[in-house]
């Protein structure tokens, strides 16, 4: 197919809504603050104008936007006023990925992002904002044929750097689908209310707030207040209370939205994992770029006996900004964890016991809480004396809690895996494969070197999420995990020499 | 886990690292001075002045030769032919170790210091991390950079 092609004329739609979404906030700052002096007839031109020059823009943009598979390159040709051609080469392309916004599904297409290996430069993606279903495939289809072709020839080509590909040797006719994993409703309810996201939510009705800062007027606000305090705290505290539980409404809805039909399937080496209402996102991941496996509990699922699942990958944010972390399973039973994984990431074992920290590391945990709290705490009991003082209760919590995690804390390895584990209030479970791991750290501050302890850590991708760390391990264990990555290389010197 | 990594780094580091503790010092010297003429100036309490020079003293004692001294004592690495292991740190000690199979690329860089020092640092870099050994002699560093990368190389064409 090598005839230039257009996108589906609901693109220029599309477009021209989010170029008017983008627009919005400044024209209505425009035609509210803007100068007064001048007529109304401002108020209606201006805004008038920008919606007519985006309209047009808009739908020169599509004109010009047209795009070819011809000679193992996607080539793109668009430009208003500066035509501007990129070709990409198909095995610099790093995944195909389809979504469906909401004018999408009302005309029956979808959207194509292409993700490239410069997402170091920026541009790091094309975007083909509206193809048919079809077509959407046939372009998968030729760039994991065209990559097959490539690989073939490059069979050598190192698995493990982040820009690997994978190789697909069976034709997409004959691939194996099956779904690993799938949530029903009831459970992508229980993901919306447990989740953490209602912070979130509070966070963004803020920013929303703030955008409105000049066109507040302050004022009244602030006779609004006097008279909210008059009628005594309590019913200013009711009016937090109803914003937090609106927020956490907001959330559930959210999260909702997001988990819904969540499904997981393995087709050939890759993980595609599906999800959305009225977005529907659909992420594919070579198993191959799969750097480790993460598995989070917060508190109220591990009492409920759940945790989610993320894998780490490495490549781009195809995710939607979850840079590195794609979410498997947001709420899985932690039996079934295992059968999960091994069916989708056989590589991995997950079902093996922690081994847990020494003992005289227990007061360690126990007092780290302390460090930071118990100076404030105390201040703040003196000074709200007599009531006051029931702040120092906080003190045991905490240090409850400490210990809590000390119980959590631990540490597997396996010949060809190390898992470490930590954190109470968010239990997180790291799980890296030896070839996977880029380098490990064993360090001891002067105080753990008192008590033969040591912290061990290890990184499989740039940032904190792909970084496992224990800290107060016995000295022999940090020595042993140390060891275990080097041991291969020692046997592989051996046969080297 | 067979003992420390064997080689150090260049004893010149430690002209280097005072001259950046001389900077230090001089910064917080103007500081010190300030309260000083603040104190006399406006008739605060003089015992305060004394506390204050032995304080500079101590600093200076801490930043010239105390923290050079045992930052360049712990400072230890070890090429070898599978794996880079790297020692380092004051209060913590903190071992690194990276499978020669992961590093991507090595970088060995000079600023004007170093140069009049005959030094340079040496930074390995793996998908993930980077590393840095300051602070060594020029060709030693040279060699170092040409060795991992070859090294480096081999490690791959195995796997």
């Amino acid at each position: 197919m090598s005839e230039k092609k257009r996108l589906h004329p609901i693109s220029v739609i599309v477009n021209i809504v989010k170029q008017l979404k983008d627009a919005f906030f400044p024209l209505l700052l425009l035609v509210i603050v803007g100068n007064r002096t001048i007529s109304m007839m401002w108020d209606i031109a201006v805004p008038s104008a920008v919606v007519m020059y985006t309209i047009v823009i808009g739908i020169v943009s599509w004109l010009r936007f047209t795009y070819r598979l011809e000679e193992g390159e996607l080539r793109i040709e668009h430009g208003v006023f500066v035509r501007k051609k990129r070709y990409i080469p198909f095995e610099r392309i790093q995944g195909v990925s389809i979504s469906e916004g909401f004018l999408q599904r009302l005309a029956g297409v979808v959207k194509v992002n292409i993700e490239t290996a410069g997402n170091q430069l920026g541009e790091a993606e094309v975007v083909l904002t509206a193809v048919t279903r079809e077509e959407a495939e046939r372009i998968q289809r030729w760039i994991r044929k065209a990559k097959e072709m490539i690989n073939d020839e490059m069979m050598l080509l190192d698995e493990n750097t982040a820009s690997s590909f994978v190789s697909i040797h069976q034709p997409l006719q004959e691939e194996a689908k099956n779904i690993i994993f799938s949530m029903s409703f009831w459970e992508v309810f229980q993901v919306a209310v447990t989740s953490g996201g209602a912070l979130s939510v509070i966070a963004a009705i803020f920013l929303f707030i703030s955008q409105f800062d000049d066109l507040i007027p302050y004022e009244m606000l602030y006779k609004d207040a006097q008279t909210m305090f008059a009628h005594g705290l309590f019913d200013t505290m009711m009016a937090v209370l109803l914003i937090f539980i609106a927020a956490y409404m907001i959330s559930i809805i959210q999260n909702m939205l997001r988990y819904a039909f969540f499904t997981v399937e393995k087709i050939d080496e890759d993980i595609v994992i599906s999800r959305g209402l009225l977005e529907r996102r659909k992420v594919t991941t070579p198993v191959a770029r799969v750097q480790g496996i993460v598995i989070k509990e917060n508190m109220i699922r591990r009492w409920l006996g759940y945790a989610s699942v993320y894998i780490i990958h490495a490549g781009g944010a195809l995710d939607g900004g979850h840079h590195g972390s794609i979410i498997l399973c947001p709420l899985i039973k932690k039996e079934r964890i295992a059968s999960v994984i091994s069916s989708c990431l056989p590589e991995y074992s997950i079902h093996h016991e922690f081994n847990a920290l020494p003992k005289r590391a227990c007061i360690r945990y126990t007092a780290r809480p302390l460090y930071v709290l118990i100076l404030p705490v105390c201040i703040a009991a003196y000074f709200l004396r007599p009531w006051g003082l029931l702040l120092l209760l906080w003190l045991p919590i905490v240090s409850y809690f400490g210990y809590l995690s000390y119980k959590a804390a631990g540490w597997a390895i396996s010949p060809h895996q190390l898992a470490l584990r930590s954190g109470f209030f968010n239990m997180k479970a790291m799980y890296m494969l030896k070839n996977r791991i880029q380098s490990m750290e064993a360090s001891s501050t002067w105080f753990q070197k008192r008590k033969h302890l040591g912290t061990i850590a290890a990184t499989v991708m740039p940032g904190i999420g792909a970084r496992g760390e224990v800290a107060d391990l016995d000295q022999e264990d940090v020595k042993t995990i140390y060891a275990w990555l080097k041991r291969t290389n020692e046997a592989s010197k051996v046969s080297s020499d | 886990m067979n003992g420390e990594p064997r080689k150090r780094i260049s004893e010149r580091a430690l002209s280097v690292w005072r001259i950046y503790g001389m900077i230090g010092l001089a910064v917080s010297f103007a500081a010190f001075a300030a309260v000083i003429v603040l104190i006399i100036i406006f008739d605060g309490p003089k015992w305060i002045i004394p506390i204050l020079i032995l304080l500079f003293i101590g600093e200076g004692y801490l930043f010239l030769f105390f923290i050079p001294r045992l930052r360049w004592r712990r400072w230890r690495y070890e090429v070898r032919e599978q794996e880079i292991e790297i020692q380092q740190g004051l209060f913590t000690v903190r071992r690194t170790l990276i499978p020669m199979i992961r590093v991507q690329h090595v970088d060995s860089k000079q600023g004007p210091l170093f140069k009049k020092y005959k030094l340079a640092s040496v930074t390995i870099s793996t998908a993930a991390t980077v590393h840095e050994i300051p602070a060594l002699d020029e060709e030693e560093a040279e060699e170092l950079r040409y060795s991992i990368s070859r090294l480096a190389r081999v490690a791959y064409d195995d796997v």
